[in-house]
């Protein structure tokens, strides 16, 4: 994978909340650690941020019906430099997994 | 002259037709129709993939791709992940396609016994009919319920509610849309929730559609053969035709109910914070099915050439955008995509765990997708369900009953359901008939609710229903041929119908309890008062006892 296919970019240890805009988050693990979730559709990426090179966020996400597919953003950044990439990654609505690709450089 | 011009149009006219590219509907049809599983499973993805260089061209020329590749990576990046094999977001397809390659059915099925969370939701349910209704000879139910089973039920009930004639019956319940599932093997949907691709005849007529046969196992079917003599006796009888016995158990009614869920808008305030309240009892579910497909693409990734494709991700995926760029038709994508699955998956797939693990992920995601629908359902509610019965009721006319059931339910504080039927006799009057051709109207009215905690391995469900019934002559009792008239020797050559019990009104009430155990069984035990029944006059006390097993894993026997 590269930058190109990331979701999020961004300066490696960056520590930053990534977001969806649609379904509900119930469970969130990057690289097998469990991740705390601000609200439904957020994920906190706190201490040590964001690692290097590639990495995924594993998310379980349950869709309501008629919920749309989910698209991938950032909320606050509390350090370092993250950016969504356009146009954004999405997590499809008729599974309960999904995957916010990152990438730290 | 004329015919020059004329090959001149027609020329135009093949040149137009072979550049004008096929529409998005024609390459789904080829995408979708393709034989390949892996084309199969991959085949909506697929066309994105044209959709979005339609909507986005890729710049023609090696030059100028290797200059914008990155650029070009990122405009189409979210399409191309969901078809390179070894994506992380290509997980949900890759295992279908693997479902679909090693013919894991009897696997899946088979597992498909312990979906031990249908059981426990359909354990909760206090709208399901899973017996005969209130009219037949053996029955625990006094009203018709709104749901029905999540695919199969066999009940054994017995006891009466209206009817004279006590009796035990057995009565089987399904499904149309997982019977047809069952039946066509086609149970390895792409999706579980927000499932668009199960089509309007899987949405709207099998769906809500169930149906019931209910067999009276005290009587026996007989068939009427003519006599070839009389065998005995010094007085000629004249008796022409007799019944013999064809079977144990006999056919007593036939039931086809379908249910209109309520309209609803998802964006409705109200239906989404209802909605909130079920996220937390589906998260188990969905965390369940996300593992399980995480673990297929962990065993994947053991295999050499599916983990070396993850090194060479950019350069597969541009091969896939340059091949449907190049093809309009997505003839070179398909060939493009084939090469990739072929190089990334083919060794993975000799991996002998892999059969268990898809299989496990299938069921789970099956088990969610249940879990799904039936949160829907309780949140929308059934707003009414039509139900047609065939009676043939023993020693009495065959008779067409309509019911519409309108249900409501409390949530936590029980569902209550109301009937209204109307039953008409099913033959042309015989001559002279002193009836017409309705038979009786009936409302009646039940409250159930579960009284124990939800955590409880055994549900104890109240019962408390009511019934009326109106009746605008008496019951109809057919007297069959050969018979012989009351207080004589005389037979009666073709039998004849008599008025027995009285015309006007027939109050039920019942109370009981429904006990349902953690595999499907449903124990129900209920007493009833009547002040008639449909034969006789005076009050009567009546019990009513039943079983009932919910077959949520019938799919293991096949």
């Amino acid at each position: 994978m590269s930058k190109a296919l990331s979701n999020i970019f961004g300066s490696t240890q960056s520590t930053f909340i990534a977001t969806i805009d649609s379904g509900s988050i119930v469970q969130a693990t990057l690289d097998g650690r469990q991740l705390t979730l601000a609200d439904n559709r957020s994920v906190v990426v706190g201490p040590p941020g964001l690692p290097v090179g590639d990495s995924v966020i594993d998310l379980r996400v349950v869709f309501g019906p008629g919920e749309p597919d989910a698209n991938i953003g950032i909320g606050a950044v509390t350090s370092g430099r993250v950016q969504a990439q356009v146009p954004p990654g999405k997590v499809l609505n008729q599974f309960p997994v999904g995957a916010i690709k990152l990438f730290g450089e | 002259m004329l015919s020059r011009v004329l090959t001149v149009l027609l020329l135009s006219t093949v040149t137009l037709s072979a550049q004008s590219p096929p529409s998005l509907n024609q390459s789904e049809k080829t995408f979708c129709g393709d034989s390949r599983p892996e084309v199969q499973a991959f085949c909506q993805r697929l066309l994105n993939v044209m959709v979005g260089v339609r909507a986005h061209p890729v710049p023609a020329g090696a030059a100028a791709r290797t200059a914008n590749k990155d650029a070009i990576l990122a405009q189409h990046g979210v399409e191309l992940g969901f078809v390179n094999p070894s994506d992380i977001n290509a997980r949900p397809f890759v295992l279908s396609a693997i479902a679909k390659d090693l013919a894991l059915q009897s696997a899946v099925a088979s597992l498909a016994n312990t979906a031990g969370l249908l059981q426990a939701a359909n354990q909760l349910r206090t709208d399901q009919q899973l017996g005969p209704t209130a009219t037949a000879a053996g029955t625990t139910s006094l009203v018709s319920k709104a749901g029905s089973s999540t695919l199969m039920s066999f009940g054994l009930n017995t006891g009466v509610l209206t009817r004279t004639v006590n009796g035990s019956t057995a009565t089987l319940t399904a499904n149309a849309d997982e019977l047809f599932r069952l039946i066509t093997q086609s149970d390895e949907e792409v999706c579980t929730s927000n499932c668009t691709e199960q089509g309007f005849g899987h949405k709207y007529l099998l769906n809500p559609l169930n149906f019931g046969a209910t067999f009276a196992l005290a009587q026996s079917s007989s068939s009427n053969i003519p006599t070839s003599g009389q065998a005995s006796g010094t007085t000629a009888n004249n008796v022409s035709t007799a019944a013999v016995p064809s079977g144990a158990g006999k056919l007593t009614s036939f039931t086809a109910k379908y249910q209109f869920l309520n309209r609803f808008d998802p964006r409705d305030s109200k239906f989404a914070n209802q909605w909130k309240t079920k996220v937390q009892s589906l998260a188990p579910d969905a965390i369940k099915a996300g593992n399980s497909i995480q673990a297929v693409y962990e065993e994947l990734q053991k295999d050499t050439n599916f983990k070396a494709a993850r090194n060479t991700t950019d350069q597969d995926n541009l091969a896939l955008l340059y091949a449907a760029a190049d093809d309009p038709s997505g003839q070179e994508l398909l060939n493009a995509f084939e090469s990739l699955w072929l190089r990334v998956m083919q060794t993975a797939l000799n991996d002998p765990d892999i059969p268990a693990l898809a299989a496990k992920a299938m069921q789970d995601q099956t088990t969610y997708r249940k879990s799904w629908d039936e949160a829907v359902k309780s949140i929308v509610g059934t707003m009414i369900s039509a139900q047609y019965m065939f009676n043939k009721p023993l020693n009495q006319p065959e008779t067409h009953d309509f019911t519409l059931i309108l249900a409501q339910s409390f949530k936590g504080h029980g569902t209550l359901t109301f009937n209204g039927a109307v039953s008409i006799y099913q033959e042309t009057l015989p001559a002279g008939a002193k009836y017409g051709r309705v038979h009786y109207g009936q409302v009646s009215g039940e409250y159930n609710r579960n009284v124990t905690s939800v955590q409880s391995a055994y549900q104890w469900q109240l019962n408390l229903a009511g019934y009326w019934q109106y009746q605008p002559e008496p019951s109809v009792l057919n007297i069959a041929a050969g018979a012989v008239a009351p207080g004589t020797t005389i037979p009666l050559p073709n039998g004849t119908q008599e008025f027995v019990g009285t015309a006007g009104s027939l109050w039920v009430t019942q109370g009981g309890f429904t006990l349902k155990g953690p595999n499907g069984v449903n124990i129900p035990f209920a007493v009833s008062w009547s002040n008639k029944t449909d034969l006789l006059r005076g009050t009567k006390i009546g019990g009513q006892v039943g079983i009932s097993y919910n077959f949520s894993s019938i799919k293991g026997l096949f």
